[in-house]
């Protein structure tokens, strides 16, 4: 449904004019299936919204090729703009002064709908996301998480296969995302192929079928939540010590000396081992407790969650602009 | 229609919601036909003139066309870099450009509602100006040579609009089309007052023989064909200057899709 090859935009300047030459979007190749939810997560300025925009044939890429629902992206620009509907990431993006109804209208106008179609899409969309009785309303009045939905009401109204969504939830309170994050499943269930960015991992790994990490530019990972949490082969051992017995710091050294170890932190009353070998390293930090005499209130292992994924394979980044 | 439709509607419905804006604008046409009236009898008192011949002397309606014309270059200069500077504030330019709508006709269906509202503005001075005064008007010329003349003048819109794309505020076009038509067009004073080199410059701008054929059609109820060379002269000039504007606006646009820079404003 979306095909991308060694896709790249350069800026030959950063885009305040100044400063050394910029790569939004440094070779990226990816497939994304027909009904897939695919989640690109990455720090600030890691080229999220520019490769979206360069799918909605906003943005000319620099190199390379793209196809949305089979059209290209630089050929066939007014057939991928047909193929997708696309929700920004920030609020300002209605006119403020017509209702949220009044600029369904207009947009659906442009987009070649026609009463009384027009005004049924409409009807359907708002209502489908909850905004029907707030429809008559100024869309200034309209709360973040409204204005989010009628983003994505916008991107329905021609009921398109393809939807790219720029930070769905970002600044919607817990409610209005959560209401965000069903109505995208309900969109799944559709069948439609959905590209969304995201900052939030917990909602990437609930959403998506796959996760691809952008970092630079650079797409440095593609995969399901589950083996993304492979590519780390690490997990942590989590103690929590009621008594440290008689000689902390040996026991502590033990711990370090243990194949397959790769860090300990130390808290008080907690310490945390970070291994690679899941079994063995717990059968040894047992033994060691045991020689040392510590006791233990609890002994527990957690999965790397998807952001140590994240800021393990973006070197610990969260931004760069 | 159904855009053009939609396009008008939004601008009506985002006037309405400034209904001071649009009274006050109402009221400053009052104002401006008034100190033109009292400016004109001050001037007439006991005076003739005679380049005002061909209009049939009337000072006030010589004045008020000159300067209510002005506000229409205005309209036409600055619809189109208006809108795409007014979708960018909004947030709203990269949905119009998403939409099923091509460029062309999102310009000129923005266009058309500032051009709507400009009629509209100067309809009570122009209304109170043709009942008031002893004028016969071609009304059927004078739109047609308004149209033409918002047509031919729109090339320009359409360059600086290109430029706007690009430098995102503030282009030589605008500047310099308004000021030398303010100047050299004939707004105010008959043209022949002007020395011989500005007046082969005045010559070259679309408002000079806009204003000529205008205040002949409005005021001595002229033909077409009795203004057949000033229609001539804005045909060869809107065959010049809008094939122009449009290549300079589709390089601007490019520019800003090549620079990913089209929302900024």
């Amino acid at each position: 449904m979306i095909r991308i090859h060694n896709l790249t935009k350069a800026y030959p300047k950063a885009r305040d004019g100044r400063g050394s030459p910029v790569t939004a979007v440094d070779r990226v190749c990816l497939t994304i299936d027909r009904g897939e939810v695919f989640a690109l997560l990455g720090p600030n300025g890691a080229g999220k919204t520019t490769l979206v925009k360069i799918l909605s044939t906003l943005i000319v890429p620099t190199c390379g090729m793209a196809t949305v629902n089979g059209y290209d992206i630089l050929t066939q620009s007014s057939r991928v703009r047909a193929s997708i509907g696309f929700s920004p990431g920030g609020e300002r993006s209605f006119y403020f002064r017509l209702t949220g109804r009044q600029n369904l209208e207009f947009f659906g106008a442009l987009q070649g709908l026609r009463p009384p179609l027009l005004h049924r899409r409409i009807s359907e969309v708002l209502d489908r996301l909850g905004l029907g009785e707030e429809a008559d309303k100024r869309f200034m009045k309209y709360s973040s998480g409204m204005r989010r939905k009628l983003g994505i009401a916008r991107a329905l109204l021609t009921d398109p296969p393809v939807l790219l969504l720029d930070e769905p939830t970002a600044s919607v309170d817990p409610a209005s995302a959560r209401h965000i994050r069903e109505h995208i499943r309900e969109l799944k269930a559709q069948g439609r192929t959905i590209l969304l960015t995201t900052h939030n991992m917990d909602e990437a790994e609930r959403i998506s079928d796959r996760i691809g990490i952008l970092n630079k530019g650079r797409l440095i990972a593609v995969d399901t939540p589950a083996n993304l949490r492979g590519v780390l082969h690490q997990c942590r051992l989590r103690l929590v010590v009621r008594n440290w017995g008689k000689d902390p710091a040996r026991f502590i050294g033990g711990l370090r000396s243990i194949s397959g170890v790769t860090a300990v932190y130390e808290g008080n009353p907690s310490l945390e081992v970070i291994m690679t070998q899941k079994e063995f390293v717990t059968g040894e930090v047992v033994r060691l407790i045991v020689e040392h005499g510590v006791e233990v209130e609890s002994i527990t292992t957690c999965e790397p969650s998807l952001e140590d994924i994240f800021l393990t394979l973006t070197g610990g980044e969260t931004s760069r602009v | 229609m159904y855009k053009a439709y939609v396009f008008v509607k939004r601008g009506f419905v985002s006037m309405l919601s400034y209904r001071m804006a649009f009274v006050l604008t109402l009221l400053g046409t009052f104002v401006g036909a008034a100190q033109f009236y009292f400016m004109a009898k001050f001037l007439g008192e006991g005076h003739e003139f005679p380049l005002l011949a061909p209009y049939g002397g009337n000072l006030m309606g010589y004045l008020i066309i000159g300067t209510t014309f002005m506000s229409f270059v205005g309209v036409s200069l600055n619809s189109f870099q208006g809108a795409i500077r007014g979708e960018q504030q909004m947030g709203t330019l990269e949905f119009l450009l998403m939409s099923d709508t091509p460029l062309h006709q999102i310009l000129i269906y923005s266009a058309l509602w500032n051009f709507l509202y400009a009629c509209l503005s100067t309809s009570v001075i122009f209304l109170v100006f043709v009942l008031g005064m002893d004028i016969n008007v071609n009304l059927g010329a004078a739109l047609f040579i308004l149209l033409l003349s918002v047509v031919c003048m729109s090339g320009f819109g359409l360059m600086s609009a290109g430029i706007i794309m690009v430098t995102k505020q503030g282009d030589p076009i605008t500047w310099a089309f308004g000021t030398l038509s303010g100047l050299l067009s004939g707004a105010m004073f008959p043209i022949e007052l002007l020395p011989p080199l500005l007046r082969t410059i005045a010559a070259v701008l679309p408002p000079t023989h806009a204003l000529i054929a205008l205040r002949k059609t409005i005021m001595v109820h002229a033909g077409l064909g009795e203004v057949r060379s000033q229609v001539l002269a804005l045909l060869a000039l809107t065959a010049l200057t809008l094939p122009i504007g449009l290549v300079v606006f589709r390089w601007g646009f490019n520019r800003a899709r090549t620079d990913g820079s089209l929302a900024e404003y």
